[in-house]
């Protein structure tokens, strides 16, 4: 049942693994050096997405901990049962690793020394997989803790007895050298669940779960943390869990949801930095398809990561991008033979984009890698540039914010306009405003102005030394002149001409930089289809239109369907057949017609056959006389034959059909099946 | 379609087109859902024409033998399609291999077999990087033991005591995830069809799901069915693989005693149409029914399995009734042959009397079948039988394997019971003349 298995073999260089998408421009060790720099990069951005993943997460991983901490101290008075601690936490759409950093924090957390872990809490993990009953449930909530330390029990119990469970706490708490006693607050270690995708648990089981687990507390101190994806209100376990059940739990709830504006952020921060350069700056095509599908498909975090990670791997495909590295400059053999395709289409490039017919010849290498380097810092900078006066521009626009005077683009469509050099409504609109504002609103925002070239790094800060010591200057007139209007609306004009000239010096389009495709993607399209198939698109076309996936493509593309039916594969003519059918389908109505477009296929066949040998014979008999080729009759035995050929063949169609699920067999009427598909594109 | 006396769906369809064209002048956009009310507003009309009765099912043997001329007759038509996109299959191959280098897990959809293509995938390029297991997803009684203990054979794995698919499926992780493992400790899990039934067995998903996060274990599925999204949530699909930095932290502290909690799939997606027929798929598929292929969507048991465990239901094949006749004693022979003979000429007559009718090929051969009573005076006359206890006898071992049925069908002559050999004529002609030359 499970094919071949194979072991590897021993030659794993990275020569077979090479390729290349342009085998006539790539140099010959393209794949490693690009592969490098890939590598390089991306880890860089991961790196700092992952920071502010972790930041993001900090809060609501302190907020558990905390929970977890008080719970069986911080109780209400007077109870008269203890009641289990719950912890409900909303997590809509972040990644899964919010949970991974539950279970470190809970673990270390209280070890205060190297070896004293007496403190620490254990966590296991349930999944509703493992609960499809209360026995594997209890076993795997069971065996999840006594697996987690090497506690000699003694005893041998059934691994869904709680008992079992309690005894091996007695013992563990035996060996850290707490005694067992009455007053468990003492007691500071918590034995954490974790249930993942809690909607998915079976509430019935969940139900004994919680009652069992409650009739053993305090002694054991257990403490449940749900996480849910429903939003926090109306509450999931409130709708869905009895009262019965509610009674015995101490429902405390904390939410993270991922909102538009944590992408946002994530974006501003990654790719929109004063400080954090990242190697390859994304395009506006890749930022509108991120924000597409986290805000229409899946708001989630580990989408973002991967969405990232694609952008890099498609665009470090590109054979131009070996340059990005310094590393591969250095390495990069440009006099061997093989480069030269590579030589020449960079060449071609560089002519173009400099405008320089002179031409460069083989032995200027040193002076193309020269260029090259110079470009590529060019490159760098200027983005950077662009990014501080874009930080500027939203510093700005969130003081016209602040007047309440609100902005109608969301902020990726301003990254999107900024990187296409389209921004020029918006900041001319803002440097409106900032020419009409009043004494101690412009006061206000040159001291914000002030604060934002403050924090940009010293580079930044000469370069842009022209808006910083005009920004300067208008302070200074404006301080000198604080009490006379017309000064102070001299200055507010002044401070929006050049804020205007600034804005356009920088805000432009990046695609006109020479070599700008090393390390920035434009608006190359992001391969969508990579994580948001259309699958039954695509299933559909093959069974539609086969011809557009064929090698050779067919050249009777003028005729209509009927006439290019009878020449598809048999799948297809049923398919067709099926589409033309209302909701229901008599089997033997289907195999009748399918078999007179096979009847139509055998007698085309048989005429091109006997057309054919007759051209053979006579090669001057007229075009329009072959129809009138004689056509052999069947005998009896070929009758049989072809009935039985087009039985199986029209089995083997309709079990295809099945196969992939068009088909529903109701047993509503004899032989009859139902459609499945109803609406069809093109 | 045609057929001459049946209600067609010719007038289905037209009503769809007035449909359709009412709407359009109203400019109503047709939104999908459309599509299904207008299917299910109006009341369904098709023949009541049953395909059972009016065509004989075909045996696994005629099936196989004219598929197999078919094929033979169109083997240069065969499809070729250009599932590699632009560049060759070595490049795309290189790509996928690439791609799953990066931590990601890769699912080819699209119409047509990818069985050929994955192999080729399997043994051209991952072989070179790891230890490489295929599953073949759409055999009905794969389980998951049977797929870890195929991933069990990689050398050295097996040297643990632990069973039960929990700690194997953990100890798997665990080897494969080792921060001292070797670089080409890979293992890449090709599953042809991760979308059939018992693939789609919650322990199955619970242990795939696990493995294919794991950071040195690669899968590559295929899927063919329409509905496949919905086998997996979006936060399964999206979820990114564990890295070798958290591996290492969670597996030394734990000596793989727990497995990961992280369960998803990582999947990238492929277009990989190959327009090829699914005939090894559906190698389980009972083609002498209707319904034969639904085990494939539905799950239910494959219908072959049942019916060849029961013995009744199969069509009856040349080579069964030629071991049942070579069993038997002369006299039963004698009988069969009466039978078929007599069956033979009922099928002559009501050919010959139905030839100005035009009417289609008799297939139902329950309507020339004998009378119980005429079999017997038959048999009598030929001292085949004379008694009704003789027959009875001879004829219990052809009824036990199903050469001749017995019911109350209206066509035979004589009341009672009828009874005929449920054969094709012109197997039947064929049969009844083999016997007739191995005979003495």
């Amino acid at each position: 049942m499970c094919g071949v298995s194979l072991t590897p073999s021993t030659s794993d260089t990275d020569d077979v693994k090479s390729y290349t998408l342009f085998p006539d421009k790539d140099l010959l060790n393209g794949y490693e050096l690009r592969l490098a720099a890939y590598k390089r990069a991306w880890s860089k951005c991961l790196e700092r997405v992952q920071e502010l993943i972790h930041a993001l997460h900090a809060p609501i991983v302190d907020r558990v901990a905390e929970l977890v901490n008080m719970a069986y101290t911080d109780t209400l008075p007077g109870l008269p049962y203890a009641e289990l601690p719950v912890i409900s936490v909303t997590v809509f759409g972040t990644s899964s690793s919010v949970f991974h950093e539950f279970s470190a924090r809970l673990e270390s957390e209280g070890q205060d020394g190297l070896f004293d872990d007496n403190g620490t809490h254990i966590v296991t993990h349930l999944h509703p997989q493992d609960c499809s009953n209360l026995t594997s449930a209890m076993k795997t909530l069971i065996t999840g803790f006594i697996n987690k330390t090497d506690e000699e029990l003694g005893i041998s119990l059934c691994t869904f007895d709680i008992n079992l469970l309690q005894i091996w706490f007695d013992a563990l708490c035996d060996s850290r050298g707490n005694k067992p006693t009455e007053n468990f607050t003492i007691n500071t270690t918590r034995l954490v669940v974790v249930l993942h995708d809690f909607e998915r648990f079976e509430p019935l089981v969940m139900q004994d779960l919680f009652e069992i687990s409650s009739l053993a507390i305090p002694r054991l101190p257990l403490v449940f943390i749900l996480s849910l994806t429903s939003p926090p209100t109306p509450s999931y376990i409130h709708a869905t869990y009895p009262r019965s059940t509610l009674a015995r739990l101490q429902v405390r709830s904390c939410s993270f949801s991922t909102s538009q504006a944590v992408l946002y952020d994530i974006l501003l921060k990654t790719f929109f930095d004063v400080e954090f350069n990242p190697d390859l700056v994304l395009g506006p095509a890749a930022i509108e398809f991120l924000v597409d599908f986290f805000g229409r498909h899946s708001p989630s975090l580990d989408g973002l990561v991967s969405i990232l990670q694609l952008a890099h791997m498609k665009h470090f495909e590109e054979p131009l991008t070996v340059f990005l590295s310094e590393e591969s400059l250095a390495s990069m053999d440009l006099t061997d033979p093989g480069s030269a395709p590579f030589l020449n289409s960079v060449l071609v490039r560089v002519q173009g984009s400099t405008g320089n017919p002179t031409g460069w010849r083989v032995a200027d290498i040193d002076v193309l890698l020269e260029f090259v380097r110079s470009v590529r810092l060019a490159f760098q900078r200027q983005s950077q540039l662009l990014r501080v006066a874009f930080r500027l521009f939203l510093v700005v626009q969130n003081f016209t914010t602040s007047l309440g005077i609100k902005s109608e683009k969301t902020l990726p469509e301003l990254m999107c306009a900024a990187l296409r050099g389209r921004l020029g409504t918006s900041y001319r609109y803002l440097c409106t405003i900032v020419r009409k504002l009043k004494v101690d609103q412009l006061d206000a925002l040159l001291s914000e102005i002030n604060d934002f070239f403050a924090g940009v790094s010293a580079q930044v800060q000469g370069d842009e030394r022209e808006i910083i010591s005009r920004i300067n200057t208008a302070r200074s007139v404006r301080d000198r002149y604080s009490d006379e209007p017309q000064q102070v609306k001299d200055v507010a004009e002044m401070i929006g001409d050049w804020l205007i000239e600034y804005f356009e010096r920088r805000l432009v389009t990046l695609e006109e930089l020479p070599l700008w495709d090393i390390s920035y993607t434009g608006s190359a399209p992001f391969p969508s289809e990579l994580l948001n198939p259309s699958l039954r698109a695509s299933i559909f076309s093959g069974l539609l239109h086969p011809q557009d996936y064929s090698m050779t493509p067919t050249s009777n593309d003028g005729d209509d369907d009927e006439e290019t039916l009878w020449d598809m594969s048999d799948t297809s003519i049923l398919f067709h057949r099926y589409l033309e059918s209302g909701k229901m389908i008599n089997v033997f109505d289907w195999f009748e017609s399918f078999s007179l477009v096979l009847e139509t296929q055998r007698r085309h066949a048989r005429t091109d056959a006997s057309a054919h040998e007759a051209l053979i014979r006579i090669p001057s008999r007229r075009k329009g006389k072959q129809r009138q080729v004689e056509v052999p009759e069947d005998g009896e035995e070929e009758l049989d034959k072809w009935r039985l050929e087009v039985q199986s063949r029209f089995i083997r169609s309709l079990h295809e059909l099945d196969y992939i699920g068009l088909i529903k067999h109701t047993g509503r009427k004899a032989d009859h099946v139902m459609r499945t598909v109803f609406d069809v594109p093109g | 379609m045609d057929t001459d006396t049946d209600v067609s769906d010719n007038d289905q369809t037209h009503l769809l087109n007035v449909l359709n064209g009412a709407d359009a002048d109203a400019q109503h956009v047709r939104a999908a859902f459309d599509a299904y009310f207008v299917q299910a507003a109006s009341r369904v009309r098709t023949s009541a024409n049953v395909f059972s009765t009016r065509v004989l099912p075909l045996t696994q043997q005629e099936y196989n033998d004219s598929i197999a001329a078919y094929n033979a007759r169109t083997a240069d038509a065969q499809p070729s399609t250009c599932w590699f996109g632009h560049h060759d299959a070595r490049t795309a191959f290189r790509r996928y291999a690439h791609e799953l280098d990066q931590g990601f897990n890769l699912v080819f959809y699209g119409f047509g077999s990818k069985r050929a293509v994955l192999n080729d995938f399997a043994t051209k390029e991952l072989a070179h990087r790891g230890h490489v297991i295929a599953v073949n997803g759409y055999h009905p009684n794969i389980t998951l033991k049977d797929v870890l203990a195929s991933i069990e054979r990689v050398p050295s794995l097996t040297n643990a005591s632990a069973t039960g698919t929990d700690a194997q499926v953990r100890r798997i992780c665990f080897f494969f995830s080792a921060a001292d493992a070797p670089r080409t400790r890979r293992l890449y899990l090709v599953i042809h069809n991760i979308d059939a039934p018992p693939m789609r067995a919650q322990k199955m998903r619970n242990a795939l799901s696990l493995l294919a996060l794991s950071p040195n274990i690669h899968l590559v599925a295929s899927v063919d069915k329409i509905n496949v999204p919905l086998l997996w949530s979006a936060s399964e699909l999206l979820a990114r693989k564990i890295s070798f930095k958290d591996t290492a932290a969670s597996l030394s502290s734990m000596e793989g005693h727990t497995a990961s909690p992280k369960r998803g799939y990582a999947f990238l997606w492929h277009d990989l149409t190959t327009l090829i027929p699914y005939d090894t798929e559906l190698s389980f598929a009972d083609r002498s029914s209707i319904s034969g292929a639904s085990y494939a969507s539905t799950g239910a048991r494959s219908a072959l399995a049942t019916t060849t465990s029961s013995g009744s239901g199969a069509p009856l094949t040349e080579t069964a009734v030629a071991h049942v006749i070579a069993a038997v004693t002369s006299k039963a022979k004698k009988l069969f042959i009466l039978l078929g003979s007599r069956q033979l000429e009922n099928a002559e007559t009501a050919s010959g009397a139905a030839m100005g009718s035009d009417a289609p090929a008799p297939t139902d051969m329950a309507q020339f079948g004998l009378g119980y009573d005429a079999l017997f005076s038959l048999a009598r006359e030929h001292f085949v039988a004379t008694s009704d206890t003789a027959l009875r006898a001879l004829l219990g071992e052809f009824k036990d394997h199903g050469l001749i049925l017995a019911g109350a069908a209206g066509g035979g002559s004589g009341g009672g019971d009828t009874l005929w050999i449920p054969l094709r004529k012109e197997r039947l002609v064929r049969v009844l003349k083999s016997i007739e030359t191995e005979a003495p």
